[in-house]
């Protein structure tokens, strides 16, 4: 054999050793693997573990992929594998409870037509359909379905997983009774157009939607949600009210000033508890709340087609650190709530029950008129309208004891007659659990997803699933919830944007203020010469000096005026020119003096040596 | 076996001093991090993206490396191999493997010096906001194993190629198979031509496809296999060819 042909040989067969160790490892040791991810993203977690071991009867999992359609899209190739290995996982950690199988359907099959009648949707792409999805079955035949693992959820996989199963082992989801007066936010969320949190609720629960003319709150509701609830008649609030008392779980969502509701031409702008604030102890002050420092970016005017950012108190976003960190709604919780346009919650007096702070605003927040509020000012009038004392608000509580009804006297007139399903009063009232929070507007799309991606980008629909998850019962899975990659920002350039834009109202403010003052006083001036003239007759040509100066100061106003706008950036635009400069330039220049050093050094060396 | 690490160090060391004591290594380092900055900062919309992350830093090392390091990895053995000084140093063959891995070791510290250089952009970012440190430190690891991997390929060729250029070029070329491999526009045609089964193995075996999943900051054992293992078949290859090319007396 010749040096060439061994030499060949031998590299081909390195190069398949390569390709074949690779593949075995890749196998063989998917699951080796150290997550050193802020969240622990992709470690199957304890609270899993929990669920695991609950299962009393084994579940059936089907792993639906069309390998052949997906190995054309990379990303939902590597979801696959995730997804595999995460189902691996899992069926090595139930202990027999969970078994596994993976089908591959091939197109027109029979079996193609078995996982879409199960429920799965595939999805088409000029040809043959990629199905990718999981469908299990329990002991007792029912099939429940996960119709489509789309790469955007890859945050909430395990959550998505570890809830089938445990739907799959207690298929009844709870009910939620939903009495909405919040536009967009009704119906049982399983339309296409239903809000986010709508939609996501309806996954994991019964949404039975009421009118506000209700007759009964269904018997099997498990949990009563009320968002910016319509006043109701004394019989309705009793009603409520008995719910509580027997069944003790709901989550209220009150607003002083609906924005979704006033910006739709709906009429109900805001929502209080009515009677309901006796039982629970808490009541909600008729102000919405202005928070400088959690204002939300928005997009304001700066006149002449250009667009500032500027912070909006009125739109909140409530970080983890003014969260409860122990209480399971908000514990788990990695990225901020952004509230619009909420109200402070008010608590009265009361032993028997304890009502925690779930959310609160920062201390340095004040109280703007909701009558105003419920129209969107721009920011820099309500900074201008904001009215002290400054303070931290509560914008959400839990309530947890056993309530009292309100009703000492018994039921208020008109609830016999009308409504005979409505029982005794409750007499051993349980302990109840409720969420109130002081804002609907928050469960509106517009608040936390973003528009080109459809995907949240604040904690919102998590915090409202953790919240109904808690309230019916299931404080494991809660845990899993919010593993969502948690988005840094580069806080210290939105803190010098926060306070640059402070600044610039101020002067603004005030070079307004003069410049008005400037014009008022042309105008005067301006007008008694022209009446001047109409009464003398007389041609006057010469410019009045006084005139010629305001105009002079009102042009430095005006540009001065310009110049704050300006320089609102150009602090910020300073530092990134900076950095930009720094690390594009700093070491290559380190670099390059050392090179020049070094080549120094050596022709020294080389002189001295001849 | 001794003997052999010792022609390792040696190895390293005359490289080394090829390097630094001449200006290729600092004008290798000075304009290869001029561009990634500039990629980072330009390119990558640094500020605009508005997070306290590195992710439009560590999206470009895979492009840059494959560039820049055959630059300096084209010189490692086609000079001695046109000059013969080859012969000089190699009468033992079980010392050839010493010699590839000296000469490999000296180029990647090269490369691991302007990795490190780029501390300052972890200092910004820190100091912008709260990044997730160790996500960021095992990305950088993974980055200097992703250095490896092209520098492997880039000796391999440099020991097939008569010339610097046809190292260069063929680095260049073998170094963008493996990059892409994962990427769609080869997926599909190898998918399209090989079955599913292949394609997966084609991203399976892609230095990009390993490089991203780091980049989230998980650490996977296969990932790091694969880069070691990448490794050392281009240098098991680069011994293979080298000893090939020697002329038998």
């Amino acid at each position: 054999m010749t040096r060439r042909t061994y030499t060949l040989i031998a590299s081909l067969l390195i190069v398949l050793l390569f390709a074949a160790a690779n593949v075995a490892v890749s196998r063989w040791f998917s699951g080796a693997r150290a997550d050193f991810t802020g969240n622990k993203l992709y470690t199957l977690s304890a609270s899993a573990d929990r669920v695991l071991r609950r299962l009393v009867e084994p579940v059936q999992l089907e792993f639906v992929y069309s390998r052949s359609v997906g190995a054309q899209f990379p990303n939902i190739q590597s979801h696959a594998t995730r997804v595999r290995e995460l189902l691996r996982e899992i069926e090595a950690r139930a202990d027999g409870k969970v078994i596994l199988r993976e089908t591959n359907p091939t197109p027109f099959s029979d079996e193609e037509d078995r996982v879409a009648l199960a429920g799965l949707t595939p999805v088409n792409e000029d040809g043959d359909p990629l199905f990718f999805g999981v469908i299990g079955r329990n002991t007792v035949d029912d099939v429940i379905v996960i119709p489509f693992l789309s790469p955007d959820r890859d945050a909430f996989l395990e959550y998505d997983l570890m809830r089938l199963i445990a739907q799959l082992d207690d298929p009844s989801p709870p009910v939620i009774a939903l009495l909405s007066g919040l536009p967009g936010f009704d119906g049982d969320g399983r339309t296409e157009g239903s809000a986010f949190i709508l939609r996501e609720m309806s996954r994991f629960f019964q949404v039975r939607p009421l009118t506000p003319d209700f007759d009964e709150i269904p018997a099997d509701t498990d949990i009563l949600m009320l968002v910016n609830p319509p006043p109701l008649d004394e019989a309705r609030q009793y009603q409520i009210e008995q719910f509580l008392l027997s069944k003790g779980r709901a989550l209220i969502a009150l607003d002083p000033a609906s924005r979704i509701a006033s910006a739709t031409g709906s009429r109900q702008t805001s929502s209080s508890l009515g009677t309901l604030s006796e039982t629970l102890h808490v009541s909600l002050a008729a102000i919405a709340v202005a928070d400088p420092v959690l204002a939300l970016p928005v997009e304001v005017d700066a006149g002449g087609g250009r667009t500032n950012v500027v912070g909006q108190p009125l739109f909140i976003a409530v970080p983890r650190a003014l969260m409860a960190t122990e209480d399971p709604v908000t514990g788990d919780l990695s990225r901020p709530i952004n509230l619009g346009v909420a109200g402070a919650l008010e608590a009265s007096d009361t032993e028997r029950l304890s009502i925690e702070t779930l959310l609160e605003s920062s201390a340095e927040a004040m109280s703007f008129p909701a009558d105003l509020a419920v129209y969107g000012p721009d920011p820099r009038t309500v900074f201008d309208g904001m009215q002290g004392p400054a303070g931290a608000r509560t914008l959400a509580v839990r309530i947890s004891g056993p309530l009292q009804s309100a009703y000492v006297g018994g039921p208020p007139p008109g609830v016999s007659e009308n409504r005979p399903s409505s029982g005794p009063p409750v007499q051993e009232p349980v302990d109840a659990n409720v969420v109130v929070i002081a804002d609907s507007d928050f469960l509106a799309d517009g608040f936390h997803i973003d528009p080109s991606s459809g995907d949240p980008v604040a904690d919102n629909a998590a915090f409202v699933l953790n919240a109904l998850d808690n309230l019916a019962g299931g404080a494991a899975l809660s845990e899993l919830r919010s593993r969502a990659p948690a988005l840094r920002p580069m806080s210290r350039i939105e803190e010098m944007r926060r306070e640059a834009e402070t600044r610039m109202f101020e002067e603004q403010r005030a070079l307004e203020a003069q410049l008005a003052e400037f014009e008022g006083r042309l105008e005067q001036l301006e007008g008694d010469r022209r009446a001047a003239l109409l009464t003398e007759r007389s041609a006057r040509q010469a410019n009045d000096p006084d005139i010629e100066r305001l105009r002079e100061q009102i042009l430095a106003t005006r540009s001065q005026l310009r110049e704050v706008e300006r320089s609102y950036r150009s602090e910020i635009e300073g530092v990134e020119s900076m950095l930009v400069v720094l690390n594009v330039w700093g070491m290559p220049l380190v670099a390059a003096i050392a090179g020049l050093g070094v080549f120094i050094w050596r022709s020294r060396r080389r002189a001295a040596a001849r | 076996m001794n003997g052999a690490v010792d022609v390792l160090i040696a190895t390293l060391l005359r490289e080394l001093r090829a390097y630094f004591l001449t200006p290729l290594a600092y004008i290798f380092i000075a304009i290869f991090l001029v561009s990634l900055g500039a990629f980072t900062f330009e390119i990558g919309g640094f500020f605009d993206r508005g997070r306290a992350d590195l992710a439009s830093f560590f999206l470009f090392h895979p492009w840059l490396y494959l560039v820049f390091l055959p630059a300096i990895g084209m010189r490692l053995w086609s000079e001695e191999i046109r000059s013969g000084g080859i012969e000089l140093v190699m009468t033992l063959p079980g010392r050839i493997w010493a010699i590839v891995a000296g000469k490999f070791l000296a180029a990647w510290t090269v490369a691991a010096v302007a990795l490190a250089l780029t501390f300052p952009m972890w200092l910004s970012v820190s100091w912008l906001g709260a990044p997730d440190h160790a996500a960021i430190a095992l990305s950088y690891v993974m980055s200097l194993l992703l250095a490896g991997g092209y520098l492997a390929i880039v000796s391999a060729m440099s020991a097939l190629g008569s010339s610097q250029v046809v190292a260069f070029v063929l680095s260049v070329a073998v170094g963008f198979l493996f990059t892409v491999a994962g990427l769609p526009l080869v997926q599909a045609g190898v998918v399209g031509v090989l079955g599913p089964a292949i394609g997966e193995i084609a991203s399976s075996l892609s230095l990009l496809a390993h490089f991203d999943a780091a980049q989230r900051g998980v650490l996977e054992l296969r990932s790091v296999f694969f880069y070691l293992s990448f490794i050392v078949m281009w240098l098991a290859l680069t011994t293979l060819w080298v000893d090939m090319r020697r002329e038998k007396p």
